[in-house]
């Protein structure tokens, strides 16, 4: 069976994938919508911003989330002042870092969904009375929910996944921000093979169960 | 009423409009590509303008000086969107109620029950769009923007996706919603038989531009109205009295002045105008009245003027003050020796005549 530090490892890595897709589904839904149904300057600029960290090292990524973090950077030191919170090297890091790395798996699968659905029944709607707003959550959401299903199981994979960026923002200590991929390499290093080899058996199953289940989200339309 | 004064650049298209609808029920009657579609959009707010106003009872809904747009969900304007635009998702009960105003606006007179009823959609209300066949579709899409108890009623070629058939099921409906609410209707098609059936006023559209306004018979019986009977592939239309209308004979007799056309039945009160088109080669010139043949339309005429053009012959006549164009060949015009001037014998069977109006 598993030990307590391959339990810890999958429980921390299940617990803050999660959280970070809370913390970033309403933010994607909106980046998303402005991204598929508006065009205005600078979108190109934002669609790149949005999408860089699918392909800049995960390492590079870290690197500027541990200087942006950090009790002397931009962001981790108004949050140290304002409510003596330390990010780096905390379950807070991991999160971060994940939803960074995610984001832009997330935000593309919302914007392929949303472009999908005939502008003209949204058209339609808004000649019944219907704000922008009300059109969103009545026809878009409504059309458009399984793509983002899939787009938000996607980027929950990539989650799970995330090795680089959450290895420089929030280290590998066990028990406390040691995730499933670091937990691997970790046994690995060490010669814990049987434990490596559980893990790996582990993330195989994730992956597959979750890219399964995507690909069914979008295929039955 | 709705005044529109604008232009609106597409591309290379160019829409400029500057005209008043004040009637009931008006019609927009142009070929595809002439600018239906975005005419009707523009005044639904889907698309703005580039220049110009737009004015709805005194509402200002567009104004470039002004810098004013009023956003299609604040013009309360039902729009019938050519393929329906269902929401999918959403049953017909859902989509009819989609644009149901939370407080009565003023258009009390607009009641569900009523609209159910008059579209007989009744049946359908628990079903999916999916479930619907096309005449369905069309109906309660009608009823999603009457639903809404618009200030103003938009629709696209409502019946264009349609076959025959349902069309002319769906055109009494229309009938009964303009007699049943009080609700100016504008609709744009390139049906001419929809413009005689219920517009009170109807527009000519060509190439973004207005060519002729008017009362819909006058209208299609006048020059202007050429292009639009040529884009139908025919050349006469005329509006002629009902003398008698006979079940038992299978015929209705048209009076042409003092002459007299048959055509097949309809049901019809005499007295009534009924709009018929005949195509200028569906007509034959004889020179003699009394040839024994089926035919029964044998009309007496004078040719006024003719015109040969690509190879064709085509004669300008006037029957009892009444002008049509018939075809002939150039060897039929040197046999019977045809001028200006001559008087001959016109020969229509009854099946080339048709109506462009069906009760």
């Amino acid at each position: 069976m598993l030990t307590a530090a391959e339990v810890s490892a999958l429980v921390l890595s299940i617990k803050a994938a999660s959280l970070s897709l809370l913390l970033i589904l309403a933010p994607g839904l909106l980046i998303g919508w402005i991204l598929a149904k508006f065009s205005f300057p600078g979108k190109s600029l934002l669609d790149t911003v949005v999408m860089l960290p699918m392909v800049l090292p995960p390492v590079v990524s870290g690197f500027f989330l541990l200087v942006l973090l950090s009790k002397r950077g931009l962001i981790g030191g108004l949050l140290h002042r304002l409510f003596g919170l330390e990010i780096v090297f905390s379950w807070m890091a991991v999160v971060l870092a994940i939803s960074v790395l995610s984001f832009p798996l997330l935000v593309r699968g919302i914007v392929t969904a949303i472009e999908t659905v005939d502008p003209q029944l949204e058209n339609a709607a808004r000649t019944l009375g219907a704000s922008p707003l009300k059109v969103f959550f009545t026809v878009t959401l409504p059309l458009s929910y399984r793509g983002i299903i899939g787009g938000a199981i996607l980027g929950f994979s990539r989650s799970l996944g995330e090795f680089g960026a959450t290895m420089m923002v929030a280290g590998n200590i066990p028990g406390k921000t040691q995730t499933l991929p670091l937990a691997i390499y970790n046994f690995v290093q060490v010669g814990q093979d049987l434990s490596a080899y559980r893990l790996v058996f582990l993330s195989t199953l994730i992956a597959f169960a979750t890219l399964w289940i995507a690909e069914r989200m979008y295929i039955k339309r | 009423m709705l005044k529109l004064s604008f232009r609106k650049r597409l591309g290379s298209f160019l829409l400029e409009i500057d005209h008043t609808v004040t009637e009931k029920v008006t019609a927009f009657l142009g070929p595809s590509g002439s600018g239906k579609s975005t005419l009707l959009n523009c005044i639904s707010g889907i698309l703005n303008p580039d220049d110009g106003e737009l004015l709805f009872s005194g509402q200002t809904l567009y104004s470039a000086p002004q810098k004013k747009c009023l956003p299609p969900e604040k013009r309360q304007f039902g729009y019938v969107f050519q393929e329906g635009h269902l929401f999918p998702h959403l049953t017909v009960q859902q989509n009819i109620s989609y644009g149901r105003p939370r407080r009565p606006n003023g258009n009390t007179q607009i009641d569900m029950g009523t609209i159910i009823d008059i579209l007989e959609i009744g049946e359908l209300l628990a079903r999916y769009p999916n479930q619907l066949s096309g005449g369905q579709r069309q109906r309660v899409a009608i009823a999603r923007a009457l639903g809404m108890a618009p200030r103003l009623l938009l629709m696209d070629e409502p019946l264009t996706s349609l076959d025959t058939g349902l069309k002319n099921r769906i055109l009494p409906y229309l009938h009964h919603i303009k007699e049943a609410f009080d609700i100016p209707l504008l609709y744009v098609t390139h049906s001419i038989s929809e413009v005689m059936a219920l517009a009170d006023e109807a527009f000519l559209l060509s190439e973004g531009r207005i060519t002729a306004r008017g009362e819909p018979h006058q209208l299609l019986a006048s020059p202007s109205a050429l292009p639009v009977a040529q884009m139908a592939g025919v050349e006469n239309i005329l509006s002629l009295p009902v003398v008698v209308a006979s079940e038992a004979r299978g015929v209705t007799e048209l009076a042409l002045g003092e002459q007299r056309l048959m055509v097949s039945y309809t049901e019809t009160e005499p007295g009534s105008t009924v709009p018929i088109a005949i195509r200028a080669r569906d007509i034959i010139v004889a020179l003699d009245q009394d040839l024994r043949m089926s035919a029964r339309n044998i009309l007496r005429g004078t040719i006024r003027q003719i015109a040969v053009q690509a190879g064709r012959v085509m004669l300008s006549v006037d029957i009892e003050g009444h002008l049509l164009s018939v075809e002939v060949t150039s060897d039929a015009r040197e046999q019977l020796g045809l001028a200006e001037g001559t008087v001959c014998y016109f020969i229509i069977k009854a099946s080339a005549i048709n109506l462009l109006w069906e009760a």
